[in-house]
């Protein structure tokens, strides 16, 4: 995952590509909310998921029998 | 009168109905009265079915005097979140997006309920959308915790669980995606069962994140929670992760014991800080359970971090993917915290996502190694005793965090893992808060949870226990 700063015009401009409108506040606290996330998700990073493919709603049930 | 009726077990009222020495009507009325009463002060209620429910206890009174007893939960008040939709009853989700919205249809959950001839009293309270962890609802208003007014029940299914505690009804259903039936049943004293994933039909329940949203029973026994799981669980065409897997009688096992169980303590969850008074209850009980005859050991999952980072990646993503349209359109309905966190959900990369539900497959197959040495796992269901309403951050250890993650913290892990977890009460703080013991384990083997929930309800007894500062009459 890229390291490269989030800052508010960031999460402003990611939000308008998927049609949602921030004013200034909501952008400078998403902008510091998708950090911790990402920072958090960067755990993911120490799996090893080489040949891992991903868990889907409609098999979860069923391979764990 | 009124609140011996309304505190009758599941069981209890099923025997006095059954031999007609008590009717649906009375029992039914008892409740009602005590919503009346009660429901002001408490909030558990966003809509009361009095007269459905009045109507529906005469006709369960007549099919049980002309010999047409259809089983336990026949004449049995119960409640539904008000995230199941309920064919011409308003089922808000505790939202304005949703506040006049009337469904064509009955969740599966709940329409099973009724064919058992439980009758339901009404809608309960809900966190908005059932995205977070007090059931501080700015539409609707906070439910209160009736073992202190001034403290939140936990969430989301938080109004479920003060009817519940406040005996308003016998039984309720919840929603967990993150641990909103055992966070709330541990708060409030009662009792919560996430059922494994695709066990119980989430069909006609408003989604939150698909791949972790599961439907389960509230009870104030784990008997009851038993009979409730027995009528909701099975297979439904019309939920796509549905299981086609026998149902056995989850009441069979109860009284088996914990001889020679073999229970597993979670480390990495005992290790996070955690209330003094929760830790030592957890503990009392563990030793009850092990001079029972129940082997006790400590069990390591080194992975919890990371997949409490992938849940909560996963549960972001598909929570936006539920809400895109409406927060595109509607956003300033939306409560702020809930706002907040659905945006979020929407900035996420896609990549992000896709990994954590990668992580996820590694991680389920993870967690099931640890059931070659223990039958189940147990922990804290949370970290700390009810936070006070007005109280968004929590301390402990001297760290200071967000409430919503400190309360979730234990639960989360099993609606990643999608595997069966009760809360149990098994203990009270000074100040008189309930505790709650986390009881987790193998996918489809509820039995053996509730099992172990029934040995630490009868040797604890705490959950007989009646709150007294909420939930007299005023």
């Amino acid at each position: 995952m890229s390291a490269e700063p989030i800052d508010a015009e960031l999460a402003r401009r990611l939000a308008a590509l998927v049609g949602l409108s921030l004013d200034a506040g909501r952008a400078s606290e998403q902008a510091r909310l998708l950090a911790a996330e990402l920072a958090q998700v960067r755990l993911l990073e120490q799996l090893d998921l080489e040949g891992v493919e991903p868990a889907c709603s409609f098999e979860l049930a069923t391979e764990r029998e | 009168m009124g609140s011996e009726l309304a505190y009758l077990s599941v069981c209890e009222a099923a025997e006095l109905l059954r031999s007609r020495r008590l009717s649906p009507r009375e029992l039914v009325g008892a409740c009602l009265e005590r919503i009346e009463s009660l429901n002001p002060r408490l909030n558990a209620f966003i809509t009361v079915t009095a007269e459905p429910a009045r109507a529906a206890a005469a006709r369960a009174e007549a099919e049980i005097h002309r010999g047409a007893y259809r089983g336990p939960l026949h004449g049995i008040p119960f409640a539904l979140k008000d995230l199941f939709a309920t064919r011409g009853v308003r089922t808000t989700a505790g939202s304005k997006v949703l506040a006049d919205w009337v469904p064509d249809h009955d969740s599966a959950a709940g329409e099973r309920l009724a064919a058992a001839g439980a009758i339901l009293v009404g809608k309960t309270n809900t966190h908005e959308f059932a995205f977070g962890a007090t059931t501080l609802n700015p539409h609707y208003g906070p439910a209160r915790n009736p073992w202190d007014p001034e403290r939140v029940p936990g969430g989301s299914s938080g109004g479920s669980a003060v009817a519940l505690a406040a005996g308003m009804c016998a039984l309720a259903l919840g929603s967990d995606t993150g641990g909103s039936i055992r966070l709330p049943a541990a708060l409030t004293g009662t009792v919560g069962l996430k059922p494994t994933y695709g066990r119980v039909s989430r069909f006609g329940v408003v989604p939150l994140s698909w791949s972790q949203d599961h439907v389960g029973p509230m009870a104030r026994t784990v008997r009851d929670a038993a009979l409730g799981l027995n009528a909701i669980a099975g297979y439904d065409p019309r939920d796509p992760a549905s299981v086609k897997r026998s149902v056995p009688d989850f009441t069979d096992e109860l009284e088996r014991g914990v001889a020679g169980l073999r229970l597993g303590l979670l480390r990495e969850q005992l290790e996070l800080p955690t209330d003094p008074e929760v830790e030592a209850a957890v503990r009392a009980t563990v030793a009850r359970l092990e001079a029972l005859g129940a082997q006790v050991k400590e069990v390591s999952f080194p992975e919890h971090a990371q997949a409490l980072a992938a849940g909560s990646a996963i549960l972001l993503a598909e929570a936006a993917s539920v809400h895109e349209r409406w927060l595109r359109e509607r956003a300033e309905e939306y409560g702020e915290d809930v706002r907040t966190r659905l945006e979020q959900g929407a900035l996420l990369p896609a990549l992000v996502y896709v990994r954590a539900q990668r992580a996820r497959r590694l991680l389920i197959a993870r967690f099931n190694r640890l059931f070659e040495q223990v039958d189940v796992v147990l922990s804290p269901a949370a970290p700390v005793p009810a936070p006070r309403l007005d109280q968004p951050m929590l301390t402990l250890d001297g760290e200071t965090s967000d409430a919503r993650g400190v309360l979730l913290r234990n639960t989360r892990l099993y609606d990643v893992l999608g595997l069966p977890a009760l809360s149990v009460p098994c203990g009270v703080t000074r100040a008189g808060l309930p505790i709650g013991l986390q009881v987790a384990g193998r996918a489809f083997d509820e039995a053996t949870v509730l099992r172990v929930g029934y040995a630490v309800e009868q040797s604890g007894g705490w959950s007989a226990r009646r709150p007294t500062a909420g939930a007299s009459p005023a």
